[in-house]
């Protein structure tokens, strides 16, 4: 079950920074409300997930898997086309974050 | 799922982005009318405001540390503010940002804070794996601060 519950609060997360672009800083009620429910219940499930998980995998691979399915929808739903240069800087981020959280201080 | 406060624009963007002439502006429809393009002025705002959603990010990661599993009522109050402050200024800044580049920007620095001041506030002890992914993920975040711009400027047309 902890796989799923994971997998519950990546896409969870992934709709917590899609929601937050779409809510134009707080401006749009609707968005605004769905970027606040998905990340309340997306900490719920991490939570769920973590208590079986290791914590630092369980974080690494929440952070890494929510951030390349953002990229992917930014640029799928939003157009928002990244260049190799972000990509690599993004892919460095996302590395270091993982890798802190392996290491077990995340 | 989707709000339906507003069908207009819960459509996704790809299909309006061809009207507009900057491939820069994220949401071309909420752009001021007298400034068709990201400024410079408005980008270095953008990225100021998300920095600060990684500093509430921090505050939140401590807060709720500090609430036990929200069983201390006052940090548990703590967590919650710093909680919608930081998916507000999120969201401020990924009016201008792109959403892959904000979200990185913000994981990072909110996991560079919270292993940096983590030790401060609780027994933790840093460790030399972690100075060094610190230092892959501060990398990283310069990096994509420098990338972050919307269009090369060409050098020769500066004169």
């Amino acid at each position: 079950m902890h796989w799923l519950f994971l997998a519950v609060a990546v896409v969870l997360e992934i709709a917590v920074a899609l929601s937050a672009s779409r809510a134009q800083g707080f401006t749009r009620p609707g968005w605004t409300i769905t970027t606040l429910l998905s990340g309340a219940v997306a900490t719920y499930f991490l939570s769920l997930a973590l208590l079986t998980f290791d914590v630092g995998v369980g974080y690494a691979v929440w952070t890494s898997a929510a951030g390349v399915g953002i990229v992917v929808l930014g640029s799928v739903l939003f157009g928002q086309s990244l260049n190799v240069r972000k990509l690599l800087g993004i892919a460095v981020v996302i590395v270091g974050v993982a890798g802190l959280q392996l290491s077990g201080a995340g | 799922m989707a709000p339906d406060n507003d069908p207009g624009t819960a459509v996704p963007h790809a299909a309006v982005r061809g009207t507009t002439a900057d491939p820069a502006t994220p949401h071309p429809d909420e752009t001021d009318p007298g400034t068709p393009t990201a400024t410079p002025d408005r980008r270095g705002r953008a990225w100021l405001v998300l920095l600060l959603a990684g500093g509430f990010e921090v505050g939140y990661a401590l807060a709720v540390g500090g609430s036990e599993g929200f069983t201390v009522a006052s940090w548990s109050a703590v967590a919650v503010v710093f909680f919608l402050l930081t998916l507000f200024a999120l969201s401020v800044a990924l009016r201008t940002i792109d959403v892959g580049i904000g979200y990185a920007v913000w994981a990072g620095t909110g996991a560079v804070g919270a292993a940096t001041l983590g030790p401060v506030f609780f027994d933790e002890s840093p460790t030399l794996a972690t100075a060094g992914w610190l230092a892959v993920i501060i990398a990283g975040l310069v990096w994509l601060k420098l990338a972050d711009r919307p269009v090369e400027p060409d050098p020769t047309d500066r004169l």
